[in-house]
């Protein structure tokens, strides 16, 4: 497929806001489809260093050097050239090295969640909302291992859920998450806003949710770049949030509350 | 306020080299004020100085200011921190957290046009909150892009009577420069991995045909 860039924005490629549309209708559905794709700048005379960033970074992002494999570039002048070699060459680097000193954001380890089952997550909230007010009691209360109640607890804690000082307690949102209907979607619909407004998540997987989903090695960098984890422990905690992006997306809801219909 | 609305569409093919980077220069600074100040009113104003030699660019946002803009992403205490953050390469407000990461901005605006302004021996010029930078004229090493830019030679105020906002004004010099080889340069400087850290390995190619 061949993409004109020239049709798009005439001699001088610089609205960012064109930019993102061909990155986001074109090239991002095409490199998730694995489909080659010529990006055609015949013509096009010059272009800013945002508008390249614009188009590419992302895919590069996403993508890493696979995008690269698929992306042909056609008919560049030399400032067009050097602009995407400079986007490419910074975009690259994201992967390679660790950006602590940039902007000095740290994320403490256990706000990387370790939690891939949002139902038990979900299971936790209720326990506290019963009354479980301490880790321990929570063991108690839910019969699951100490470690898996931390676990479950931090990932309420990071969706804004719990509060777990001075002892437990459950959040308004919380109280709304247990008001709704397990598997429904107005739970679904909740937990997904929890997801995306949890700063937590949008500092190692601000794409989490995004139509293109982000791989798992991307968010595993991230986390390593943000939290100081090791590569493995990484990686599980990046399969864990595809994990949650899977449930948000793809699991089947109940049409109907049977329980309570014959509970009545 | 739309930079495309009057920068886009015209065959500058032709156009000398001065011309594309004031060009690049103006899209670059009125696009922070869309995508940073928020909405709020802008100004642009730019002067030929035809015997001087020079076009003088300024363009004034009353907006949330660079401090306010960068808080998402870095933990600024001050105005004047805020000014040289921006100022540096990846730097960004954005979205996204990371050094390069952004959906929609690597933080290169400002350092591009520092650098040209450099590159063609005149000022640039930045206020925001209580702090203004300026980018001396004439610098020596003019083809040399400091990361930090107070190992520029420059001034620095930071008790000015504050502007609730950002004012970035830049000076285009009207003499002769290579504007395509002054972007690789700029393009390579941008992309100086961090201190002590060398690239691991080899990268794929670009596919350019």
């Amino acid at each position: 497929m061949v993409l004109s860039v020239h049709s798009r924005v005439g001699g001088y490629a610089e609205n960012k806001d064109i930019a993102r549309d061909i990155r986001i209708k074109h090239i991002l559905p095409a490199l998730a489809a694995k489909f080659p794709l010529v990006v055609d700048f015949t013509d096009v005379q010059d272009a800013t260093q945002s508008f390249i960033h614009a188009c590419i970074s992302e895919a590069i992002v996403k993508f890493g050097e696979d995008a690269l494999k698929l992306l042909e570039f056609r008919g560049c002048c030399s400032v067009v050239k050097s602009n995407i070699r400079t986007v490419v060459e910074y975009t690259l680097n994201v992967l390679e090295y660790a950006p602590k000193s940039a902007t000095g954001r740290r994320l403490p380890t256990v706000d990387v969640i370790q939690a891939e089952n949002l139902d038990l997550v979900r299971a936790v909230v209720a326990a506290v909302a019963e009354g479980a007010g301490t880790i321990d009691e929570l063991t108690a209360r839910t019969q699951v291992s100490r470690r898996h109640c931390e676990y479950r607890s931090h990932a309420a804690r990071v969706l804004g859920f719990l509060q777990m000082q001075p002892r437990l307690s459950v959040t308004e949102a919380g109280k709304v998450l247990i008001q709704t209907r397990p598997n429904s979607e107005a739970e679904r619909q909740h937990l997904e806003q929890a997801i995306l407004r949890s700063p937590a998540i949008n500092l190692v997987a601000p794409d989490l949710l995004d139509a293109v989903s982000p791989t798992s090695e991307v968010i595993k960098k991230r986390i390593m770049e943000f939290a100081d984890l090791g590569d493995a422990t990484s990686e599980r905690r990046a399969k864990s949030l595809l994990g949650w992006r899977n449930r948000i997306f793809t699991a089947q809801l109940k049409l109907y509350d049977v329980d309570s219909i014959y509970n009545r | 306020m739309t930079p495309s609305a009057s920068l886009s569409g015209n065959n500058m093919s032709d156009a000398p080299d001065q011309a594309r980077a004031i060009r690049h220069s103006l899209n670059e600074i009125t696009r922070n004020v869309l995508e940073h100040a928020r909405g709020a009113p802008a100004f642009v104003c730019a002067q030929y100085y035809k015997k001087a030699g020079r076009v003088s660019i300024g363009v004034a946002d009353c907006g949330c200011g660079i401090k306010e803009s960068l808080s998402n992403n870095c933990n600024l205490s001050s105005d004047r921190e805020a000014v040289i953050a921006a100022l540096k390469p990846h730097v960004t407000g954005a979205r996204y957290i990371g050094m390069y990461g952004a959906t929609e901005n690597a933080g290169a605006g400002l350092f591009y046009t520092r650098s040209l302004a450099k590159i063609s021996g005149e000022y640039f010029a930045i206020v925001s909150g209580n702090t203004a930078y300026r980018l001396r004229r004439r610098q020596p090493e003019s083809l040399f892009f400091y990361g930090d830019p107070t190992h520029e030679r420059h001034d620095l105020w930071d008790s000015l009577l504050p502007w609730k906002g950002t004012i970035v004004a830049i000076d285009i010099g009207i003499r002769e420069f290579d504007y395509t080889r002054a972007m690789d340069l700029i393009g390579q400087a941008f992309n100086a991995p961090p201190a002590g850290r060398a690239q691991s390995r080899k990268r794929p190619a670009i596919k350019f045909t």
